[in-house]
């Protein structure tokens, strides 16, 4: 039954599978590596897009553990939670929250960044987290492409090179104090 | 003793003589000669090396200058600040570390403007270009080291932040954030550096 | 209610009440609950139902140009641009397809799309050059003579 559909419809199939993303969050604010997942987790990356049909790709994101802030947000950022029952308003910092679950607050940021609908646990079904980077092999073997970092990393001064540091020209020199004319003041008090 | 110590002050004011005199004061077990300054004394730039020399029963510390090689020359030499010699202002951020690990001690902390010749501003700015580099774990880490076998009882977890503004710790979390349209926002980065050359079209957002 | 002959069985077809409520159930059928059967629901859920699709008529071409453009987007980004940048340069080349017309060859026409991004990314090169004004711009280019704008 299937062998007439490969020879005719290849390409129909190939538009229409899911292929699997790879997102590392080492030193990424979460919040950019969200708004990256979301449009890939609704699918609105490909031109065949349509709310309802369903066409979202897999996302995984690994070195969740190792995300960054910029600001004071791990202190600041407060994320709330209730669960219905009197008395279960439960407020934690970022960093409480990360410490507790390393996966948490990327996969709050991208179930904010979903549209609001019956489809948003379908999506979410189809983020993978991982605090590390290490996968397991099915997971691995499904990986078709790696996005680009939204960020930047800074080098650190330990990461450039002595060629580096030398060839940079030294901005300053600081005074130097010569008594070249002291023997001249020395004949003057005399 | 009141003359002896008069004479001593007198002695001490002429530095020239100094060296001389370092035979005089034999109740001292260790003496140690430093040159000092004089009120007719010239500023160059340049670089010395402190050199200490025993000689039995006296130290000679020196500060000798050293010959370093002419690297490239800054575009505007007769400006004051190194910064504006070199036509950097608002052009470096906490991410240069190449620029901001020559302001620093090694130690880590800033060096003073008397010897930089920075101007106030600039030194404010890159005082807190270096804050934010050593938050952000760009600059080494000058933390003391902990005696040997010493285990912390809660380790500090290490996190990943860039932009900081305020000191780790320093801040309280924004329980009520407030409404939509008073919110209390969070600070990232500083507004001294709100003037930096950005290439693009965004605009700058340092409360989110 | 006599029945004589066929004809005039034919004639009479019940009360006309019977009929006004099944005009009115008719567009109801496919609801959920007693709105579906019972008619002083059903007229209240059908009123309402033929005011939203009066509405919805004009939001549905809002919606389906919203729709376009997200597409158009997608295809924009697989070939690293983005979706203002393609339009304008696009209305700068007197490329006068409308945003239906190339969602759907973003679809079913890869290639013609891809012939339109690049004939955007030259046009935005070209302007490039012009502002930074080293470049000189090429002659004899078709469609800067018919200037829409």
């Amino acid at each position: 039954m299937s062998f007439p559909f490969l020879i005719f419809f290849p390409q129909q199939w190939a538009t229409f599978a899911r292929s699997w993303f790879l997102v590392d969050a080492r030193m990424q604010p979460p919040g950019k590596i969200a708004s990256m997942c979301s449009v890939r987790l609704q699918g609105k990356h490909k031109p065949i897009y349509h709310a309802l049909s369903d066409c979202g790709d897999h996302v995984v994101v690994i070195n969740s553990k190792h995300i960054a802030f910029s600001g004071n947000k791990w202190e600041q950022k407060v994320y709330s939670s209730h669960t219905g029952y009197p008395g279960s308003f439960k407020q934690v910092t970022a960093a409480q929250l990360h410490l507790k679950d390393p996966k948490a607050i990327v996969k709050l940021s991208v179930y904010g960044m979903l549209p609001r609908n019956l489809h948003r646990r379908t999506m979410m079904q189809r983020l993978h987290i991982f605090p590390e980077d290490e996968l397991p092999d099915d997971i691995r073997a499904n990986l078709t492409e790696e996005l680009l970092q939204p960020r930047q990393i800074p080098r650190k001064l330990s990461e450039y090179t002595q060629e580096e540091i030398d060839a940079f020209p030294s901005l300053w020199t600081p005074y130097v104090y010569t008594q070249t004319f002291f023997s001249f003041f020395f004949f003057l008090v005399l | 003793m009141a003359a002896r110590s008069m004479l001593k002050s007198v002695w001490t004011s002429l530095p020239s003589l100094k060296l001389s005199t370092g035979g005089i004061n034999v109740g001292l077990l260790h003496k140690v000669n430093v040159p000092q300054l004089s009120a007719c004394t010239i500023q160059n730039r340049g670089i010395r090396q402190v050199v200490e020399k025993q000689d039995g029963k006296t130290t000679t510390v020196e500060g000798k200058i050293l010959d370093v090689p002419v690297g490239p020359q800054p575009p505007n030499p007769t400006a004051k600040c190194p910064i504006y010699r070199w036509n950097l202002q608002h052009k470096y951020n906490y991410t240069d570390v190449l620029l901001l690990s020559q302001f620093i001690r090694s130690d880590g902390g800033m060096l003073p403007r008397r010897i930089t010749g920075l101007c106030p501003e600039e030194h404010h700015k890159i005082a807190i270009c270096v804050q934010m580099a050593h938050r952000a774990g760009l600059l080494p880490d000058h933390k003391p080291k902990l005696p040997d076998g010493h285990v912390p009882k809660r380790p500090k977890p290490k996190l990943n932040m860039y932009l900081t503004r305020w000191s780790i710790d320093s801040v309280q979390p924004i329980y009520k954030s407030g409404l939509k349209w008073c919110k209390k926002r969070m600070a990232v980065g500083h507004p001294a550096l709100k003037n930096n050359v950005r290439y693009g079209v965004k605009p700058l957002y340092i409360k989110h | 209610m006599v029945f004589l002959t066929l004809s005039c069985w034919i004639r009479s077809r019940g009360p006309d009440r019977y009929w006004k409520v099944q005009e009115v159930l008719k567009h109801a059928r496919h609801f959920r609950g007693r709105k579906n059967r019972c008619y002083s629901l059903a007229v209240r859920a059908v009123r309402r139902a033929f005011v939203y699709a009066t509405k919805a008529r004009k939001l549905k071409k809002r919606s389906m140009r919203t729709l376009w453009i997200s597409r158009i987007a997608a295809a924009t980004r697989e070939h690293s641009m983005k979706y203002p940048a393609l339009m304008h340069n696009l209305t700068k080349t007197s490329v006068q397809l409308n945003r239906r017309v190339i969602s759907d060859l973003a679809v079913t026409e890869p290639q013609t799309f891809l012939s339109l991004a690049k004939l955007a990314r030259a046009r935005q090169q070209e302007g490039f050059r012009a502002a930074l004004g080293d470049g000189s711009e090429p002659t004899g280019v078709l469609s800067r003579i018919v200037m829409l704008q």
